[in-house]
């Protein structure tokens, strides 16, 4: 017989006082998974998000720069313009690798499923899929012409709007009907949820003739970068964003919600030790005259304080079991709220728990048990045998 | 000469008052003696096991158990010279409620380190001689007054001690068990020649010990065989 199961046993003793205790662990454990899950998640779906925009570089009208990266990553209404010329000038740096123009709008559908929303139009050139070589498609092809009327899918927008190739899309208030000659594969980006259009038809169906949004360029070394953008500041009407600054901002502007959730979390984590140790210390104080028993037939202190401390871990450790599965459980949850939250929330999944977040946890939690326990088997192993025993009489 | 006892005081200190538990008290007892431990009630016979089984300290005195000086016992070597030397039957039995009459008994000796299975065996030997072989698996709840103070008697001999005490063995048992455990004892000495000292107020138990003591207001009023 082993200490572990005599722990295990005493446990069982109070069942709904250790399944409180247990509930407290593993609330608090949940929120800390949940918390450093959309820590990594967030950041890998915005690494993605950027990085799957194709270029380091983004061009936009003058303005604020983070929300006009933020508008080209989300899409949305509300988009600044400049000329396209700018884009003819700029297209001449030496230093350019790729480069490619777009045009993004938004239309209001007010026949969209569940009550109506914006339907998200891009006007791009051919260099696109060159900047964007993951881009492949499902079904389908290219336009047939750069005014072509016609369009190209992402893929969850084909899904919502469960179209074919072949098939005719209406634009509401443009009276335009357009043919759908591509389906992109899913991207696991914004590009999923939004319907291409050669440039210059947009430009003319939109009727923003000569306009543009912004200029995704990558250049040939990225140590140019810092140099590219400072001989673009004589251009008064634009401004240039490093895609690298917009992962930095974006990560930085949610770092202060992270703060505030972390609070959060460690006011949990504060409250189920002081539960922990409250629990244990009553099951010590319950059971004195059975350790003054234990001390009177030959346990050492030390075997005392082990018998303690396992009963805390135990309580930790199962409840960061349940916790952690109760933060997988309602991983998908959770990012429902977050992402109703966020001014900003990338595609794909912003929580990102995995086995290395999970084991860590439960060591986490095994340490949570360590420290609670501290206390409560001080008290018990320090027990003087004979006080122990007469406290029952 | 296993206990040997000089001159020992007990002194227990409140707010209020000083309680003098044990005045003067001088004994010397020899291997495989058998002795009840008689007195009323507060007469200081549990005060006097309680230092015998290094639960307590002597405030004055000189205490030798298995001819070693207490004083010079380190605090933190109690534990193991109580586990290789003593065992306790205490009135109430003081059992782990959660674990079995055999988990009980296995205690002491998962104290002393030793491998489960050998545990095991020796606690189920134990349990069979003390009658109660059918009840090894039930808990202490389950067991009546007789059946509990044998499991407590097989935990306190399963460490195989050279000095058992014994501090109110049959308080809590009815005339007929109260018997049979005393019988228990006495055998126990026989066999074994282990040294049993035994706390009773019971005069009829108390007079079929080989040697007794009386113990009147902490002081020892009669020691005769």
């Amino acid at each position: 017989m082993r200490l572990l199961k005599i722990a295990y046993k005493n446990l069982k003793r109070k069942k709904i006082r250790s399944l409180l205790t247990i509930g407290g662990v593993s609330v608090a454990v949940a929120v800390l998974v949940s918390l450093l899950g959309f820590n990594s998640g967030y950041q890998l779906a915005l690494n993605n998000d950027v990085d799957k925009m194709g270029y380091q570089v983004l061009v936009t009208a003058k303005g604020c720069p983070y929300e006009a990266a933020t508008l080209m990553l989300k899409g949305g209404g509300g988009m600044r313009y400049m000329e396209e010329n700018v884009y003819n000038r700029i297209v001449q740096d030496e230093r350019i690798d790729q480069i490619t123009p777009q045009l993004m709008t938004t239309v209001y559908n007010a026949g969209k499923e569940g009550g109506g929303g914006f339907t998200m139009y891009m006007g791009i050139l051919d260099s696109y899929l060159v900047l964007k070589p993951w881009s492949k498609f499902e079904s389908g092809s290219w336009f047939s012409s750069e005014d072509a009327d016609e369009v190209i899918i992402g893929y969850e927008a084909a899904e919502l709007e469960q179209r074919e190739v072949g098939d005719m899309i209406f634009i509401p208030g443009k009276e335009q009907i357009l043919k759908v000659v591509g389906i992109f594969e899913r991207t696991g980006t914004q590009d999923d949820g939004v319907i291409f259009m050669p440039l210059k038809s947009t430009q003319r169906i939109f009727e923003l003739p000569n306009q543009i949004t912004g200029i995704g360029i990558k250049l040939k070394k990225l140590s140019d970068l810092m140099q590219f953008e400072e001989d673009l500041y004589d251009e008064a009407s634009i401004q240039v964003i490093s895609m690298a600054q917009v992962k930095g901002t974006i990560m930085g502007l949610i770092s202060s919600a992270q703060i505030l959730v972390t609070s959060v979390a460690i006011i949990a984590i504060f409250v189920a030790i002081v539960g922990v140790i409250n629990t244990i210390l009553m099951s010590v104080f319950e059971r004195t005259q059975e350790i003054g028993v234990m001390k009177a037939i030959g346990a050492s202190n030390l075997d005392i304080f082990q018998l303690i401390w396992y009963e805390t871990i135990f309580i930790c450790l199962i409840g960061g079991v349940l916790g952690s599965v109760m933060a997988v459980l309602a991983g998908n949850l959770v990012e429902y709220f977050v992402k109703a939250l966020l001014p900003y929330a990338p595609a794909g999944k912003l929580i990102y728990i995995d086995a290395k977040l999970i084991l860590s946890t439960q060591i986490g939690a095994v340490v949570l048990g360590l420290i609670s326990g501290v206390y409560p088997a001080f008290r018990a192993a320090n027990m003087r045998p004979i006080e122990a025993i007469r406290s029952g009489e | 000469m296993v206990i040997e006892i000089a001159n020992v005081d007990k002194i227990y200190h409140s707010e209020a008052e000083k309680i003098h538990a044990l005045k003067d008290i001088s004994l010397k007892i020899e291997e495989g003696e058998f002795i009840s431990i008689m007195g009323h009630s507060g007469a200081g016979k549990t005060t006097l096991l309680n230092l015998l089984g290094c639960l307590d300290g002597i405030s004055n005195g000189k205490l030798k158990i298995m001819k070693k000086d207490l004083d010079l016992v380190k605090k933190k070597d109690f534990p193991k010279f109580r586990r290789d030397n003593i065992g306790i039957i205490f009135q109430d039995f003081l059992f782990v409620p959660t674990l079995t009459a055999l988990e009980n008994v296995m205690l002491p000796l998962h104290f002393k380190r030793k491998k489960d299975a050998n545990a095991e065996k020796k606690a189920k030997n134990l349990l069979t001689k003390v009658g109660l072989e059918k009840r090894i698996n039930h808990f202490p709840r389950e067991l009546s007054g007789g059946e509990m103070q044998r499991v407590a008697i097989a935990r306190a001999l399963v460490n195989e001690p050279k000095i058992l005490l014994a501090d109110e063995p049959t308080g809590n048992l009815d005339t007929k068990n109260a018997q049979n455990i005393f019988d228990l004892l006495k055998e126990i000495n026989a066999k074994e020649k282990m040294t049993i000292l035994v706390a009773t107020h019971n005069k009829k138990l108390g007079k079929q010990a080989k040697r007794h003591i009386h113990i009147e207001d902490g002081s020892i009023k009669e020691d005769s065989v």
